[in-house]
């Protein structure tokens, strides 16, 4: 576990903190952290596990870069318009911090190719940047069903939502906290409602620190509590959420057999 | 009369030079408060007005020093004074050097005001119908004032790490509120011999909690055993570094009521085998001879339990009594040709007793102008946001406003609510978890503003086995509590109960609706009043809010200097001035003085004194006596420069700093010696048997130089020794010092070098 000198300057005000120190910082390097989605969410999250110097990171998006992301996906800049958001993601970070190793899949996540994104790299943490409740509740039940602990999150207008699962620990799911997608249009997509450019930046800023405590076994997670954030009030809120012995794919008797693909994804932003 | 020693007698004199230091610039503001605080005044809220706080121990004042009291109050406090909810009188809004000119009059009425502020044993609380009540026990009076010159005598109670409240009651009801103390006293006899129930540990404030149990019975003449064992047990495991977690309850939260009880027996069978102090109280007090009389009754006077004596109790509102008011009263007294004596209470009020039955009813017909028979109009409120740095809502005016609303209320309405107890704020001078209806004062965020609120707790209660704290119930906005108050009393004269809890009970859902109906903020447009407190023409807001006084002690001082002194190294390096490195010697060398019982600002006092404390003791390096040879040497003039010792004064400082951050919670230094780092020779043996690792750390900065000891001490086991080459000045004064904050422990450091020095580390 030798750091080289840049690392050791790099990760300095890490290995100051007695919560971290050098074996934090050397946990962190060996971690591997699974994003998918590298919007509004993804983008911030992504930027800060690399700085903090995640050794592996894996991005998932079927998309390509849109002048219209740039408000606030920020691991993208102008020159990257046109280009495949994972492309553009794997150059940002990789000019940022070269000591991160990052594996691209281009591609949406479905029920049928999840599971192996998944256990490509044996992530360690997975971290819900999509935009959709199809997505959203894919991911929850694949997490699920592999045992990976993983965040959840959400953002429109204003407001944002998260959660951290964690498996064996009788979380509740995301599932258990929302049992389906709600019908078709009953909620505005990004595109319809918009979004304050920041909301994606402090929401994904807080996954990319539930991923970093989870991996160094640090302090409480929000694992059994929703947390929302409102940005016009300013107001966080903390509720805590009971695990649901009739939630369709984590409890008593889960009803959910096999991965459901939502159609169609409401928004693919 | 209260014997005053003549320490205390001193130290009250000499508070006349202190503020004349104060006002030359000698001494700074900082230094000052904690002695001020001490002496029991406070800076109020208006800048430049102080309160001042006398010692009415356990509220026995004479008709003298009453009289002397009011003569104080007309010539320089605005006319009134203030009774507190510690049987204690306050001064109000008074300038500066009319508290020196109040403190040295009330020392020569016998009163001190020593103590009454600060981190110290407060005044000793006691019934104030004891020796008279018909529930009489036995009379603790004596008892309480023997405690009172008993912690007068030892100096070392000045400097507890908190405040210290002691109480005795005179029956199992409390009126001394001895549930709810940290130690407390309630008479019990058994077998014939007089003694008390213990209980401790209480205290109402910040995570309040009722006293336990600590015995059922011990003998009256053990009493300051336990004022003495409770003390130690404070002194030894009391928060220092944390005063707002100071206080004993903290203690008994932390380590639970089996192992406080343990520890406090322990400690007791300690000061039992050490000291020799049986309170052996005279006896000689004959109870009176009934008097034929008429029998009097009127909601204000408490029958004795002699036949034909009556006690009557003076509640002005808020507290506060008018000068011309309490002349009336003393002119009265004065007059009758018998003894009668006076009780302040621990409800803003006070009692005079032994009073025949005319006389009685003579001296209620002069109190009935300016006091009144209900008792929703005695009720308790602190100073709150009037005077008060830490108050939020204008509890008095609360009061007043509470009284007006019920003013045109049928007689029966009136009679219906207990006392109120208000706080301004959530600590708790008002005693708000006591009553049976209790208020706090808030305040609430909305859209519109901030909004004045109440906290209105119910239950609370003292006694013994039957002490509880009230129960919070939701907030009120503040100007909707008096309208809720008058018709909480209509619902309960409706109940036909008499009993207050027992209504509550009874008539819980209505309650609870009528709170509820109560409890919406309207908006500024729809209800503008709500953000405006009682009394006040401006928008509620929290200016003029500020920390507490009542805590400062001499931790701050130490700390004051040290930050002075470090400030003065870092202008040193920016200017490069040889007089801000001395001033910086001049701070280090006399921040622990205080502790040493040294106050003086002569500078080669302070230096002497340090050398005579911490150079020859061995805590510092005798190199530092060169040190201040030179130092005084440029003070002289002889030299102009202070060059080449900028290294040695930082190691002076840091010395300083880490000899304060060793203080045990009884204040004793704890820091290993220099002498005894050296010496160890087992230590030494090993370092060289291990061919100890040494990294080289020299021109590394901080924090690298940190981060770089971090991670090869991550490399080597745990117990295993490593060396690191650190430079001179801030490399080895914090590195160690972080090194060991994360459990790692320093062996040595070695300065035998030249600009740099040898730490030695074992790994945690």
């Amino acid at each position: 576990m030798d750091f080289n000198e840049a690392q050791i300057e790099r990760y300095s005000r890490h290995i100051i903190l007695s919560e971290v120190g050098v074996e934090g910082q050397q946990k962190l390097l060996e971690s591997k952290v699974l994003i998918i989605g590298t919007g509004g969410l993804g983008a911030p999250a992504a930027m800060f596990l690399a700085a903090a110097g995640v050794g592996t990171i894996g991005l998932v998006d079927a998309d390509s870069v849109d002048l219209s992301n740039l408000q606030r996906q920020i691991i993208h800049q102008t020159k990257d318009v046109g280009k495949l958001k994972v492309v553009s993601g794997k150059e940002t970070i990789n000019e940022m911090n070269p000591d991160v190793n990052v594996i691209t899949y281009h591609t949406f996540v479905n029920a049928s190719n999840i599971l192996e994104i998944i256990k490509d790299q044996d992530y360690d943490f997975i971290i819900d940047g999509t935009d959709n409740f199809g997505a959203k509740f894919l991911i929850n039940d694949a997490c699920v069903i592999a045992k990976k602990p993983f965040s959840h999150a959400g953002i429109i207008r204003f407001n944002g939502q998260l959660t951290t699962y964690i498996p064996d620990n009788n979380t509740p799911c995301y599932r258990c906290m929302f049992k389906e997608p709600p019908p078709e249009g009953a909620v505005p997509t990004c595109r319809e409602a918009g979004v304050l450019g920041v909301m994606g930046g402090v929401i994904g800023t807080l996954q990319a620190t539930e991923a970093i405590k989870y991996i160094l076994g640090l302090g409480e997670t929000l694992a059994g509590y929703l947390m929302t954030y409102d940005a016009i009030k300013m107001e966080f809120r903390k509720i805590k959420i009971k695990h649901n012995a009739k939630c369709g794919i984590c409890g008593d008797e889960p009803s959910i057999q096999e991965l459901i693909d939502y159609k169609p994804p409401v928004c693919s932003l | 009369m209260l014997k005053i020693p003549q320490e205390v007698i001193q130290e009250e004199k000499n508070y006349r030079n202190k503020v004349e230091e104060l006002k030359n610039g000698i001494l700074e503001a900082e230094r000052f408060k904690p002695y001020r605080v001490s002496m029991g005044i406070y800076e109020q809220r208006d800048n430049d007005t102080y309160m001042i706080r006398t010692r009415i121990p356990s509220g026995v004042v004479t008709l003298e020093q009453l009289e002397k009291i009011n003569s104080l109050a007309k010539q320089y406090a605005h006319g009134y004074i203030h009774f507190t909810t510690r049987q204690d009188i306050q001064f109000h809004k008074v300038t500066l050097d009319d508290t020196v000119n109040i403190m040295e009059e009330l020392l020569k009425a016998g009163i001190v005001t020593r103590g009454t502020g600060g981190n110290t044993a407060r005044n000793v609380g006691c019934s104030p119908l004891a020796g008279v009540s018909t529930d009489d026990v036995f009379d603790v009076t004596p008892y309480a004032l023997a405690t009172t010159e008993y912690i007068l005598k030892d100096p070392t109670i000045f400097n507890l790490p908190r405040k210290y409240k002691i109480a005795y009651s005179n029956s199992p009801e409390d009126t001394g509120n001895a549930t709810i103390a940290d130690l407390g006293l309630v008479a019990k006899i058994q077998n014939g011999q007089k003694g008390f129930e213990l209980y401790g540990g209480g205290g109402l404030g910040g995570s309040p909690n009722v006293s336990i149990k600590l015995d059922d019975f011990i003998p009256a003449k053990d009493a300051l055993y336990h004022v003495q064992a409770m003390k130690e047990l404070f002194e030894n495991e009391g928060n220092r570094t944390n005063k707002h977690k100071a206080r004993i309850r903290y203690i008994l939260q932390r380590l639970g009521e089996e192992a406080f009880k343990a520890k406090y027996q322990e400690i007791l069978h300690k000061v039992k085998n050490e000291k020799n102090i049986d309170l052996i109280v005279d006896e000689l007090s004959i109870d009176k001879q009934p008097a034929a009389s008429i029998e009097v009754t009127h909601p204000l006077v408490v029958p004795q339990k002699t036949a034909g004596y009556y006690a009557l109790y003076i509640h002005p509102e808020n507290g506060n009594l008018g000068a011309s008011h309490l002349d009336q009263i003393i002119a009265f007294i004065k007059q009758l040709t018998y003894e009668v004596s006076i009780r302040l209470t621990s409800t803003q009020g006070f009692f005079v007793r032994d009073l025949l039955a005319a006389d009685t009813e003579r001296l209620l017909a002069i109190t009935s102008a300016f006091t009144s028979k209900y008792d929703v109009d005695n009720s308790v409120a602190c100073a709150g946001a009037a005077t008060c740095k830490l108050g939020l809502c204008l509890s008095q005016n609360l009061l007043s406003a509470i009284k007006k609303e019920f003013e045109d209320a049928e007689q029966e309405i009136k009679l219906q609510l207990p006392r109120l107890f208000i706080s301004g704020c959530q600590n708790s001078c008002g005693q708000h978890q006591k009553g049976e209806i209790g208020l706090h004062g808030k305040a609430k965020r909305v859209e519109s503003g901030l909004v004045p609120m109440y906290a209105v707790l119910f239950g609370g209660a003292v006694g013994a086995d039957k002490a509880k704290l009230g129960v919070d119930h939701g907030m009120l906005p503040a100007k909707k509590i008096p309208a809720f108050l008058l018709e909480l009393a209509w619902l309960k004269k409706e109940s036909g109960l008499s009993d207050f809890m027992a209504f509550l009970e009874q008539e819980k859902t209505s309650v609870c609706q009528l709170f509820e109906s109560y409890s919406s903020i309207e908006t500024e447009s729809e209800n503008a009043e709500l953000y405006y407190d009682f009394g006040v023409a401006e928008k509620f807001s929290l200016k003029g809010r500020g920390p507490g006084e009542c805590s400062a002690g001499v931790l701050d001082v130490i700390k004051l200097d040290i930050s002075n002194a470090n400030s003065a190294v870092c202008d040193f390096e920016k200017t490069n001035q040889p007089e801000k490195l001395y001033a910086a010697s001049v701070s280090a060398s006399r921040a622990l003085l205080i502790l040493k019982g040294v106050d003086t600002t002569k500078d080669r006092v302070i230096f002497k004194e340090f050398i005579h404390h911490f150079v020859d003791t061995g805590y510092v390096k005798t190199q530092v006596k060169k040190l201040v040879e030179d130092l005084l040497d440029y003070k002289l003039g002889d030299i102009n420069q202070l060059d080449g010792h900028l290294d040695e004064v930082k190691y002076l400082i840091h010395k300083v700093s880490a000899m304060y951050e060793s203080l045990s919670p009884k204040l004793e230094i704890t820091l290993q010696k220099e002498e005894e780092i050296k010496k160890a020779p087992e230590l030494h043996e090993e370092i060289q048997d291990e061919a100890l690792n040494i990294v080289d750390l020299k021109g590394v900065k901080c924090p690298i130089n940190f981060v770089k000891a971090k991670i090869e001490i991550a490399k080597i086991a745990s117990g295993r020794l490593l060396g690191f080459y650190l430079d001179n000045g801030d490399p080895i004064a914090n590195v160690p010092k972080s090194l060991e904050a994360e459990g790692h422990e320093i062996i040595n450091i070695d300065d035998k070098y030249e600009g740099y020095n040898l730490l030695v580390v074992r790994k945690k």
